[in-house]
């Protein structure tokens, strides 16, 4: 990794961060979104004790769909606006993928927050370890983000994009999603789970982040670097020509 | 070659044959149909086996770009995908006499149900491109990066703790198959290899055929300057006159 890919992967980060913040408007559908949830997940758990386990589930739920919603968007609007050959011209295919990785992390680590919060006072839930709550949601919140990252990368150019995302995302965070509840359990003090399993958890969401973070930028090059250079160029001119009139 | 299919039937019923002479197998519930077990192992087996390969062949596709590597790929693909539900349903009747009902969220269970949600998943992929190198180049990196949760609900996740698993997972490794059933998965194992085996080669072959054709009928109209005698040449009516 050289200093030029890295300055390349974070002027992509700064560029999702600006465009979003111009807009504001996938923070504003992802928040809407982890609230719906919340709500949703609350309500159905009202005048309720449930399990820990069961609460550990939901909210793990709620994340997973909240990560498949939200993170495609970050690929797929690069393509429906007609700026993802600009991006790659101006990045490296593995830095471009990088610094969406990166914006992604970030963009779910807040959602999962506010998910996890509002889930917490909505639900009346009891929490027994806030230290492995907040670290479950959190490692949770990454591991999913990179690996839809991934898979967000994958559908470009595909028929029924936006389905076809969840559709792959799905079945690749299964393991995710299995070690997030085993960790939220703890915060929430399920008494089948113990503390040293939690922490196996924890290094397991931590490897699984760790492996769709090196894999991404490494498979990056072999997905967005299918056409000839001269297509390429062809591409961005006609992407950046102005209309005569 | 023509006749590798009859020698893989005749293999076929000689094993199935051996199965059903072999004595029933003690410590089971309905021991007479342990012989399950013949079937289930071969094709967990040869599904890990295409699953791994797949994946080796996308790596390979990666560093190649040849559409015949994709044509490897994509058999590999399909007979996990059509290996990946035999061991999913021979385990269900496994689990139907062994434990009582078709399915229990037995971790290794779910794990094999999700590795054909993974296949159903590849398999969804590969048909949403129109571009071959376009829908290559994904299934390639979709094929390397399941292999994580591959690895995970195979290996790990039914051996961690807090996750109670009743199948067993180490009868072969520590001996306790008796001679007779020990020798029956072996040879059914070998059959059932080769017998995908011959699937895969047919499914390449069919592929690089196609691919073949395709460059050939370039040529074709190229250096004849041929036009098919099909086709509409003028726009026709078909409208009755009143």
């Amino acid at each position: 990794m050289n200093s030029g890919w890295l300055e390349s992967a974070l002027t992509v980060f700064r560029k999702e961060w600006r465009s979003e913040m111009r807009s504001k408007h996938g923070l504003a559908v992802g928040g809407l979104f982890a609230v719906l949830i919340s709500v949703a997940l609350g309500f159905a758990t009202k005048n309720q004790e449930p399990d820990p386990m069961l609460l550990a589930g939901m909210l793990t739920s709620g994340l997973l769909f909240a990560a498949v919603t939200i993170i495609p968007r970050i690929f797929i609007a690069e393509e429906e606006q007609g700026t993802f050959t600009l991006l790659r011209a101006m990045a490296e295919p593995s830095a471009a993928l990088f610094g969406k990785m990166l914006y992604s992390t970030i963009q779910m680590i807040v959602t999962a927050g506010v998910m996890t919060a509002l889930f917490v006072e909505l639900a009346h839930v009891r929490v027994a370890d806030p230290l492995f709550l907040v670290l479950g949601a959190f490692f949770s919140a990454l591991s999913l983000a990179t690996s839809m990252s991934l898979c967000g990368a994958l559908v470009l150019g595909a028929a029924n994009r936006w389905l076809l995302a969840g559709a792959i995302g799905l079945p690749l965070l299964l393991p995710t999603s299995v070690l997030s509840t085993l960790c939220l359990a703890q915060g929430f003090g399920s008494g089948v789970v113990n503390t040293s399993s939690s922490i196996q958890a924890l290094v397991g969401l931590a490897g699984l982040t760790m492996a769709f973070l090196g894999l991404g930028p490494l498979l990056a090059p072999g997905l967005w670097g299918v056409e000839p250079a001269d297509n390429l160029t062809q591409d961005v001119a006609e992407s950046t020509e102005q209309p005569s009139s | 070659m023509k006749r590798i299919p009859v020698y893989l039937l005749v293999l076929g019923v000689i094993g199935t044959v051996y199965t059903f002479l072999s004595p029933d197998a003690e410590r089971f519930m309905t021991p007479e149909l342990a012989r399950i077990v013949y079937w289930h192992l071969p094709c967990a087996f040869i599904t890990t086996g295409f699953v791994i390969a797949m994946a080796w062949q996308g790596f390979q596709y990666m560093r190649t770009k040849s559409l015949k590597v994709d044509v490897k790929q994509a058999a590999c693909l399909e007979q996990a995908a059509i290996f990946a539900p035999l061991t999913l349903f021979t385990g269900m009747i496994f689990s139907r006499v062994q434990w009582g009902s078709f399915w229990h969220w037995d971790p290794k269970q779910t794990g094999f149900l999700f590795v054909v949600l993974l296949m159903g998943a590849a398999v969804a992929l590969r048909s949403a491109f129109q571009d071959e190198h376009k829908r290559a180049a994904s299934s390639a990196a979709y094929s390397i990066a399941l292999l994580i949760p591959f690895i995970f609900l195979t290996f790990v996740y039914d051996r961690l703790p807090n996750v109670p698993s009743v199948h067993p997972s180490s009868t072969i490794a520590k001996g306790e198959m008796d001679a007779w059933y020990g020798f029956g998965v072996l040879g059914m194992f070998v059959i059932i290899t080769l017998f995908a085996y011959w699937l895969y080669s047919q499914r390449v072959a069919a592929g690089n055929l196609g691919l073949e054709a395709a460059d050939y009928n370039g040529q074709d109209n190229d250096d004849r300057s041929y036009t098919a005698p099909t086709g509409v040449v003028k726009s026709v009516d078909v409208q009755q006159d009143d």
